[in-house]
């Protein structure tokens, strides 16, 4: 057994909220777990993930020390249920780890009166994760559930018709990416039928197999949905060839491969043209000359290696798929591989940035998975899709110029006066020297301190590194000077290097 | 409709192991580890990174073939002793989550096996509100310290300070414990142990924050005795530093004097013109300190008729609940959600202090609300200083009215997601359209 640092990954009972929660529609659901399990995945992880304060339709057991000893939560859930099931057409019993753990008899209470439904989902939270659950649910919602449900009418619409499968609450930037998908859907002449859970009502499930297609959001949850249904399968792509091999593939299958094509053209002209002037632009050099790394959920990851190595030309120093770490046993231990090989740019959560922090590495860290307490509700930053492509490579190019800038020469201010009485200093020492009043000893570089010195420029991006050599040795000597000493420690290069970071 | 009975069965409350980690993780040299189910580890640690400390949580994977291993407590002491290798921790809080306290994981002997483990309990169906984890924690911290033996170099006429207090108010108590002639030797929770140390070791301590009974106890049995409540507002801050005084042994004239400057001080800001004669406020707070704040605002004029907490009543309550319900105000302890939605609406305030569910639907209904913990956790609360303070923020939020609503009517006509429907938005306003409001307000 080891123990983790950071566990990056939650369970299947997450999964299934954030799966339910956000569609529309008379239904609520119980959760049957005490009070972390209610307000830690609804109010305090959903505030920062997707930035909304209340779920209204979400209810719980609130499970007791009573509850844990003797009773079960079954009681309880009859008399909430007993109160919702007026109110709603559907009720979801979600169970949860503690729920599981003391068996917790849900089940039980599945039944259906007057045309009003329980169900009770068994999210395998003890041994699935979030992916697993949004997976399951998803199937199960499509198989089981539907069948209840009224038919609703098939979409009238002269337009093929396309499912978005995902996103869910708690995916990162889902909203920009959500956007940018159905703006190619519409842009090549097809129609959303279902926008599975995200923007639907729970009925909507009895119309999924009006679709010609699906595209599924993530490869990390929503492929079993897709094999049940038997469509052709798309994926959310980043990156230009990854978008256009998406369009073209949606086209044919929808016998729409001529709109889409001239999409693609169109696009070349619109959205793409910022992207094509950066590229073209000095901008473009420095990320053949850069490194990054990324520590993301599959597509993210898959995604990001793709376009930022393969087609922008940055050297890529760590790769790792944030299930990959749980469901193999080769888990890669992310801290380390930072230290070993410090990127110039790293796409990772809030755990990456605590550990460049920690380490005081000169990595700059950009958000691009979960968890991470940022709002990312904005339409206007989507990494998929042509979009995408410029918004990603506006924000590398942008971070990577800010380095830049920051080893632009500066004066601060609060040290201006100082630097006047030191050059006043240095003048006068000069002007002794050549008067043959003083003789000045050389400060001097030991081997070690000079290894410590090619060891902390290799830090410092390629781009920047002989502005960066001269500061060092310079200010360097400088602290050694003020300190009476005739050499350069290894703490005075540490002492100047962390000021690059200002 | 109006299904509120359903969730009224919560005390509102993160999961309280958070409340547990915000201690122990900003503690240098503890390395806690978690022992639970990967969905805890998961929300708490998110939790804990951007509302404790920016540092690593450590835990085990535990799926439920695990609990049915007979060799899982070896297996987890043999891996905590990894981490001690490797990592060097002087401390190591292991914190039993629900799904391993119901399985009978059993820290107390793995505690035992190795010194360096502090063995803590906290569960969302045991520990109430995580305002009392903080409780659980601080106690298993100074069990742990009285076992080591680091208590018995009693200090007479020493005060040390027990909650989580704004860095400006710990220098507030500093030197008024040095006008006193006392001194004040610590602060606690705070990120150095030898402060734990230090508190106990001294002859008083100044208990903040309603929720310590635990904590106390542990002072109580090595005789160190302690005083409740804050120097909060008029009459809390003059009987706060006789009592003190008393307690801990200082000249009774000079605390006399000190107490009535420190009390004039504080009427003068109160009477003064950041009064709030006029403001209906609800205060709905979690961890004891809404009693204080609750006080200081009818003090200085404002309408409270609402002070709700999620901790439970204890003696360390009793002088300020007494004081509210003296004054016909209604306290309620271990508040659900539910009931701070119900005063919200019942009450109609200018200003809604409140979590983060309740506030939003405050900002719904036009009133200026604010999150308690990022507002007013996260500023000075003690003597005059802490008076102006916060009565300067409430004079700001009331100003901030006129943006709020701005705001809010512009989605008046729209279907968007709510708390509450429209129709309650303006039958709490009392009028049928939005810009009439603005009139009101401009009135």
């Amino acid at each position: 057994m080891q123990m983790i640092r950071d566990v990056d990954l939650t369970n299947g009972y997450w999964g299934a909220l954030y799966v339910l929660a956000p569609m529309r529609g008379n239904f609520c659901v119980i959760i049957d777990g005490p009070i972390g399990c209610h307000y830690v995945p609804v109010d305090s992880a959903l505030n920062y993930t997707d930035a909304i304060p209340y779920l209204q339709n979400v209810y719980a057991t609130h499970i007791l020390e009573g509850d844990v000893a003797l009773d079960g939560t079954l009681n309880k859930l009859k008399k909430l249920c007993g109160e919702l099931i007026d109110h709603y057409d559907d009720i979801f019993i979600l169970s949860c780890q503690e729920s599981e753990i003391i068996s917790s008899e849900g089940s039980m209470l599945e039944a259906e009166v007057d045309g009003r439904r329980i169900w009770y989902i068994h999210t395998r939270s003890l041994d699935s994760d979030d992916f697993q659950g949004r997976d399951d649910l998803m199937l199960h919602l499509y198989k089981h559930v539907a069948a209840k449900l009224p038919r609703q009418p098939k979409k009238t619409s002269d337009k093929p018709l396309v499912n978005i499968i995902g996103p869910t609450f708690g995916n990162f930037n889902h909203y920009a990416d959500f956007a940018e998908v159905k703006r190619i859907v519409h842009g090549i002449g097809a129609e959303i039928n279902v926008a599975f859970p995200f923007e639907c009502a729970l009925h909507d499930v009895t119309r999924l197999d009006d679709a010609a297609a699906n595209i599924i959001m993530y490869q990390e949850y929503g492929q079993k949905l897709g094999e049940a249904m038997g469509k052709p399968m798309f994926f959310g792509p980043i990156g230009l060839e990854a978008t256009q091999e998406f369009i073209v593939g949606l086209g044919e299958a929808l016998g729409l491969r001529q709109q889409a094509e001239a999409f693609i053209a169109e696009e070349k002209r619109t959205t793409l043209q910022g992207f094509w002037d950066v590229w073209r632009s000095p901008h473009q050099d420095i990320f053949r000359t850069n490194t990054f790394g990324v520590y993301a959920h599959k597509t993210y990851a898959d995604g990001l290696s793709r376009f930022l190595r393969d087609e922008l030309g940055f050297e890529q120093y760590i790769y790792g798929v944030k299930t990959d770490r749980y469901r193999s046993k080769s888990a890669m231990n992310i801290e380390e591989a930072l230290l070993e090989n410090p990127p110039t740019l790293f796409f990772g959560c809030v755990n990456e940035k605590i550990y460049i922090t920690e380490h005081i590495l000169p990595t700059r860290f950009l958000p691009a998975a979960t968890p991470m307490p940022i709002v990312c509700r904005s339409t206007g930053t989507p990494f998929m899709g042509f979009a995408g492509v410029v918004y990603i490579t506006q924000i590398v190019s942008n971070e990577l110029f800010d380095i830049l800038y920051s080893h632009i020469h500066i004066e601060y201010t609060p040290e201006k006066d100082k630097r006047r009485r030191d050059r006043e200093t240095a003048r006068k020492e000069w002007e002794d020297q050549l008067k043959g009043k003083l003789v000045i000893t050389e400060v001097k570089w030991p081997e070690e301190t000079l290894a410590h010195m090619e060891k902390v420029l290799k830090k410092v991006p390629f781009f920047v590194r002989v502005s960066a050599s001269k500061m060092l040795k310079v200010e360097s000597e400088k602290i050694a000077k003020e300190q009476f000493r005739d050499y350069v420690t290894i703490e005075d290069v540490d002492q100047v290097y962390s000021r690059f970071k200002r | 409709m109006e299904p509120i009975k359903s969730i009224k069965l919560a005390t509102q409350s993160p999961c309280p192991a958070f409340g547990g980690l915000r201690i122990l993780t900003r503690l240098e040299g503890f390395l806690p580890i978690l022992l639970g189910n990967h969905g805890c580890y998961y929300g708490l640690n998110f939790l804990s990174h951007f509302y404790a400390a920016r540092k690593s949580i450590y835990a085990p994977m535990l799926y439920s073939i695990d609990f049915t291993d007979r060799n899982l407590h070896h297996k987890l002491l043999e891996a905590i002793q990894q981490i001690i290798r490797e990592e060097k921790p002087e401390f190591i809080p292991v914190i039993n989550l629900c799904v391993a306290t119901t399985v009978g994981i059993d820290i107390d002997e793995m505690a035992r096996q190795i010194p360096e483990i502090i063995p803590i309990r906290i569960t969302g169906f045991g520990t109430r509100s995580h305002a009392e984890a903080k409780d659980v924690a601080l106690e298993g911290i100074f069990k742990k310290l009285k076992q080591l033996g680091d208590h018995k170099l009693r200090e007479p006429k020493a005060v040390a300070a027990v909650g989580e207090i704004f860095p400006a108010d710990a220098i507030t108590l500093e030197n008024l414990m040095v006008k006193l002639g006392l001194k004040f030797r610590a602060q606690v929770p705070s990120k150095d142990i030898n402060d734990f140390r230090k508190a106990l070791n001294v002859s008083t301590i100044a208990c903040l924050h309603p929720f310590y009974t635990k904590t106390m106890r542990q002072f109580s049995e090595v005789g160190i005795d302690h005083i409740a409540g804050a120097p909060v507002g008029i009459e809390n801050t003059y009987n706060w530093i006789k009592e003190i005084a008393a307690k801990a042994g200082a000249d009774a004239a000079l605390a006399e004097k000190v107490a009535r400057e420190e009390q004039e001080a504080v009427r003068q800001v109160v009477n003064g013109p950041l009064n709030l004669k006029g403001a209906r406020i609800l205060v709905a707070g979690y961890e004891g300190i809404e009693l204080l704040v609750a006080r200081l605002l009818i003090e200085a004029g404002a309408d409270v008729p609402y002070v709700s907490t999620s901790i439970g009543k204890s003696a360390l309550t009793e002088a300020d609940v007494n004081w509210l319900l003296a004054r016909g105000i209604e306290v309620k302890f271990r508040k659900s959600a539910a009931d701070d939605l119900v005063a919200v609406k019942k009450y109609k305030p200018d200003i809604a202090l409140a979590a983060t569910d309740v506030a939003a639907m405050g900002k719904e209904l036009g009133s200026a609300s604010v999150y308690f913990t990022n507002l007013i956790s996260a500023r000075p609360l003690f003597l005059a200083h802490g008076a102006e303070n916060i009565l300067g923020l409430m004079h700001h939020l009331l100003k901030s009215r006129n943006s709020l609503n701005r705001v809010r009517e512009f989605f008046q006509d729209t279907e968007m997601a709510r708390s509450i429907p429209v129709q309650e938005v303006q039958e709490y306003l009392g009028c049928s359209s939005c810009s009439a409001c603005d009139d009101r307000e401009a009135n």
